[in-house]
């Protein structure tokens, strides 16, 4: 454990101002723990960190360690709630968890880390290994590249416009994903529908189940793709012609093939319904 | 710290030692006279070496420690689900005939704590022993700072009436 | 002593009238001995508790406090009893928590509690006696399998489920319950049709996502703790 350095910036949340800025050069991730209330993160290009609470400075701590400048809500016992804004480096790494706060992070160029339960998760660019977890409130997604992961237990999914390995996961709420360029998607709904518009690559492996809800994939005229299909008491609809090539294990699986048969496709519903569309929904 | 963190029981006894005395007497003080103290105080070192791995140095380790503890304690009257009646005056006069029949506590101050009613008892031990604000003591307990002035007057009202025989 | 005064005189020892209350009770001090000799019984209160010493307890409680942190359990004392009674799932919080995640990182990689050469139905371990679900043996030696794990966690978090808000609660429980519901219908789904490939196959990510959520709920608790 790296010994703890204690920057001038405390000095500067002593003065009682809601307003704090310090440097930012020589560090690499920002890291925000918080109990109540919303945190906000924007980016600018200069090297200096500006935050901003509408509680005043003694609810924030501040430190820092090696390359991580860490802020933590004081006083967390006390419920406070604390709103939260911060204005940062864009090649900083991000990493806020809260409970009961939600969050909105835009303009970031590295990793994002963003854990709530009660609340929101909003993300607007990154780049890199971006997790996201909300257990209620949702979690979305646009204009990002990299392995994206994303949870949520009780709220919906939303992605648009992300390059890159997709896993995504929730129990109650649907999982919409379009402008997707990724050669590596499996996506799991318990109670909701899964929605995937996206690029089918020759070498990628696209898996979409869902319990309850239906399943709608938008795929290119002239697609090439293995696709496997499961229900248990579903449906299954397409606007490709299919023949169907083979019955796997019993049950209302099967398989069949779009072109050449390169990228593979899973498309489960236990009970609900599977339809293939031609062309895109934008 | 650093050894503590990383899971060295030894080290976290030098920790138990460097606090107890501390912890046991919030302990003490804080809770009612018929919870246990000792295995509160047990809970309270158990809870801060499950969660070591979350101090992250921003305060003292006693501060984080003592906020820990207080948090810890107080949800001890929460899960015994004592109901605390704010308003009831009548409390108070049986508890104040209770504390003056009983002249082993007439003299001794510290042991009178225990008896005194919860709501007011926790806002005086906050307050008066341990130095928090109102404010703090009302986001701490749910309720209004307004209140927490008023049980405060209460507790040392019923302890300034045993003192002064 | 019923005047209007006496439920303030603790504010006025702490400083905290305002300024023209505070005179005006000053005021009143300099006619009235009764309240004169209140305040300065207050005050003597305040003084006596910022006074008070600390001492530690009679015994020496070091000895119990380091059986509850080392190796197995990490239990509240009260509870000892209880988990005694069922030693199977008798795992730490962070040493469950490392088998939900092992065991979810374990599915993402493959369906990992499927033996494809086994041809008959096994009975399962999770609920005892079910026919259909195929339950090979743990992937490595002493590696907890899924009831377990899941049996586990459940008994953690109704332990402590105390220490979380009741709006985290029972958005877990409304969660837990949907995947619940949906494990049922898989599983009898499995019975009338025990061999197909995709419903065990598709019960297994379902229990997967169970064991997901148990582990967030349990670190959601170890953080509240």
């Amino acid at each position: 454990m790296s010994a703890l350095l204690t920057v001038s910036a405390m000095t500067l949340l002593a003065t009682g101002a809601a307003d704090t800025t310090f440097t930012a050069a020589g560090a690499s991730r920002m890291v925000v723990n918080t109990q109540r209330g919303n945190v906000e993160v924007r980016t600018w290009d200069r090297d200096v960190i500006s935050v901003s609470t509408d509680a005043g400075a003694e609810a924030l701590g501040v430190s820092r360690s090696g390359q991580t400048i860490r802020l933590t809500q004081r006083h967390d016992f006390f419920s406070k709630s604390l709103n939260i804004r911060i204005t940062m480096p864009a090649r900083l790494a991000i990493d806020v968890e809260g409970v009961f706060s939600s969050i909105d992070i835009a303009g970031v160029r590295s990793d994002v880390n963003a854990e709530t339960v009660h609340g929101a998760v909003t993300l607007s660019g990154g780049s890199g290994a971006i997790n996201l977890h909300s257990v209620q409130g949702g979690v979305r997604v646009a204009g990002t590249s990299g392995n994206l992961r994303l949870y949520s237990t009780n709220g919906t999914i939303e992605v648009d416009g992300h390059d890159g390995p997709l896993t995504a996961e929730t129990v109650n709420g649907a999982i919409t994903m379009k402008r997707i360029a990724s050669r590596s998607v499996e996506v799991t709904a318990v109670n909701g529908a899964v929605h995937y518009d996206g690029t089918v690559a020759m070498d990628g492996r696209y898996v979409l189940r869902s319990h309850n809800g239906g399943i709608v994939l938008y795929l290119p005229r002239a697609v090439s793709a293995t696709v496997s299909v499961a229900t248990f008491s579903g449906g299954f609809e397409s606007d490709f012609p299919v023949t169907l090539r083979e019955v796997l294990g019993g049950g209302r699986n099967f398989q069949f093939t779009l072109g050449d048969g390169a990228a593979r496709i899973e498309l489960e519903s236990f009970a609900g319904q599977i339809r293939l569309r031609q062309g895109s929904n934008d | 710290m650093a050894l503590a963190a990383a899971g060295d029981a030894q080290a976290f006894e030098r920790l138990y030692r460097a606090h107890l005395s501390r912890v046991y007497s919030l302990a003490r003080r804080l809770l009612g006279p018929d919870d246990d103290a000792d295995e509160a105080t047990q809970d309270v070192f158990v809870r801060a070496w499950e969660k070591l791995g979350s101090f992250r140095g921003e305060s003292a380790f006693g501060t984080w420690l003592h906020r820990l503890a207080v948090n810890a304690l107080l949800g001890r009257r929460a899960s015994r689900k004592r109901r605390q009646r704010w308003e009831e005056p009548g409390v108070d006069a049986e508890l104040a005939r209770g504390v003056v029949e009983r002249p082993e506590l007439r003299l001794d101050f510290a042991r009178a704590i225990p008896h005194l009613p919860d709501g007011a008892r926790e806002v005086f031990v906050l307050h008066d022993v341990e130095g928090y604000k109102h404010r703090e003591i009302a986001e701490l307990l749910g309720v209004t700072p307004g209140t927490s002035k008023a049980q405060l007057h209460r507790a040392r009202s019923i302890l300034r009436r045993h003192l002064t025989r | 002593m019923g005047d209007r005064w006496s439920s303030r005189l603790s504010e006025y020892v702490d400083d905290e009238l305002e300024t023209s209350e505070r005179l005006e009770l000053e005021r009143h001090l300099a006619e009235c001995e009764p309240c004169r000799r209140a305040v300065a019984e207050l005050t003597d209160v305040m003084h006596r508790a910022r006074a008070l010493e600390d001492h530690a307890p009679a015994r020496d409680l070091w000895p119990d406090i380091h059986d509850r942190i080392r190796g197995d359990m990490v239990v509240p004392l009260a509870s000892r009893r209880a988990v005694r009674e069922t030693r199977r799932f008798a795992l730490s919080m962070p040493q469950l928590a490392a088998a939900g995640v092992a065991l979810v990182m374990a599915g993402a990689a493959g369906m990992w509690w499927l033996s494809p050469e086994r041809a008959a139905p096994v009975s399962s371990t999770i609920d005892g006696g079910e026919p259909g679900f195929v339950a090979p043996a743990a992937a490595t030696v002493g590696e907890p399998d899924v009831s377990t794990v899941i049996a586990g966690l459940q008994q953690v978090l109704s332990e402590h489920r105390g220490q979380l808000d009741s709006a985290t609660v029972r958005v877990l429980e409304e969660n837990l319950a949907t995947i619940d519901r949906a494990i049922d219908e898989a599983r009898a789904a499995l019975r009338t049709d025990p061999a197909n490939r995709y419903l065990n196959a598709h019960l297994a990510a379902t229990l997967r996502m169970k064991v997901h959520l148990l582990n967030r709920a349990a670190m959601l608790v170890s953080a509240a703790g």
